[in-house]
């Protein structure tokens, strides 16, 4: 009696710790990516954001209700900005989120202006970048002409992981606004633009 | 009587392993914020997505429930806007977080992993862009413990959900903390105010031999 409990037990401990390792856990689906070969090496991918439909809640609820004024510029064109968004592949599928900061920071020559994105699409990675901002450790050889993207709304990848681990490279901002409505809301497209490049030698 | 004994020793057998897991004697240890870390306490004033307390991380109807996005493609994924508190109170820092489920979880290792990238910036003073890859394995085990009625005080003392080593914590910044390497630690707790919701506190600190 006692030998069949004891056996029953070691087989009802080991059939549980089997069930519970194939726990099924949520996961993502994954969408193809949309890149496309550059000429002079590299990988250019498009993404998109839709306005309004695509905003996150109300970037000024966050930005102003908590905090000091004197964060704040009197004329408004500094102050910090937080928003939040879905991104959009170039099928207008919904593959990711993205954060976008605005603000003013502390300069060698006074106040500079920094915008800060993440992009993460939940299947492939993240892309973290910046127009201002400066990695960590090792900065990656990256070609002078920001590979081809215009300099003014442009900043580098600072950092990817997962299937953008192993690159480098820049991005851009573009807003094509379609109108701005009564309520003064924006209308029309941001398009992020990625120009990457593999830093495996 | 020999049925018995063996569904008896089944029975036994599953809570048994059930018992073990929620004390796996090989669970990795989990930092706690150092003393001399810059602390900030942290509340999302925004919130958008899946959340991350047991049910959004084991698809259990246990603990507050979560809203994940419609959208198939973030469905595993959340967004929100954190305001970060200094050790008087006073908003200091304004973030942006985006946290995604991980896909390499693992029950047995005690190991229910979590990616979040947080974007903090300082007004007039610089930004970080801070990256982990959290173990929640603490906020389950709290809701299984408190769920099998066992006195379990983890949640007041706070969720540790940093490994000790593993991924770039502080990839990068701006202004006054442009180029200085840091790491940082986390925890988490259940927000007094909104009971739905994480809120938590974070240390930065200069990245040293020592972690």
């Amino acid at each position: 009696m006692i030998k069949r409990f004891l056996a029953a037990f070691a087989l009802g401990m080991v059939l549980t710790l089997i069930a519970i390792s194939f726990y099924p856990f949520q996961k993502a689906p994954r969408f193809p990516s949309s890149a496309a070969v550059l000429n002079n090496g590299g990988r250019e991918e498009v993404f998109f954001i839709r306005l309004p439909d695509d905003r996150l809640g109300n970037p000024r609820s966050a930005t102003t209700a908590a905090f000091p004024r004197t964060a704040f510029a009197s004329d408004g064109n500094d102050r910090i900005v937080a928003e939040l968004f879905r991104v959009r592949d170039t099928e207008g599928r919904v593959i990711g989120i993205a954060s976008r900061i605005t603000g003013t920071v502390a300069g060698i020559r006074g106040a500079a202006g920094v915008t800060d994105w993440i992009l993460v699409i939940p299947s492939r990675g993240a892309l973290i970048m910046s127009r201002g901002g400066v990695p960590v450790g090792e900065i990656p050889e990256l070609p002078a002409n920001r590979m081809g993207l215009p300099a003014p709304k442009s900043g580098i990848m600072m950092h990817g992981t997962d299937e953008f681990s192993e690159l480098a490279g820049f991005y851009a901002e573009k807003m094509n606004i379609e109108k701005v409505d009564s309520a003064g809301i924006v209308h029309g497209e941001l398009t992020l633009t990625t120009r990457l490049r593999s830093t495996v030698q | 009587m020999k049925a018995l004994a063996i569904i008896l020793g089944l029975v036994m057998g599953a809570v048994g392993a059930l018992a073990l897991l929620l004390n796996n004697p090989l669970q990795p240890s989990r930092p706690s914020i150092s003393p001399t870390a810059s602390v900030y306490d942290w509340r999302a004033s925004e919130f958008h997505g899946a959340s991350f307390g047991t049910a959004g991380l084991t698809r259990l109807p246990v603990g507050p429930r979560s809203q994940p996005f419609v959208a198939a493609g973030i469905s595993t994924a959340n967004a929100a806007v954190l305001i970060l508190t200094d050790a008087d109170g006073q908003p200091a820092a304004l973030a942006t977080r985006i946290t995604v489920l991980g896909e390499t979880s693992d029950l047995l290792r005690s190991d229910i992993g979590v990616s979040s990238y947080t974007n903090i910036i300082w007004p007039n003073y610089g930004t970080l862009f801070l990256q982990s890859n959290e173990n929640r394995w603490s906020l389950v085990r709290d809701t299984a413990l408190t769920f099998a009625g066992i006195p379990n005080s983890r949640a007041k003392e706070g969720f540790r959900i940093s490994r000790l080593a593993g991924v770039r914590d502080v990839i990068g910044g701006s202004g006054a903390f442009a180029k200085i390497g840091r790491r940082y630690v986390e925890e988490l707790r259940w927000d007094e105010e909104n009971p739905e919701r994480l809120a938590g506190t974070i240390g930065i600190g200069l990245l040293t031999d020592e972690n």
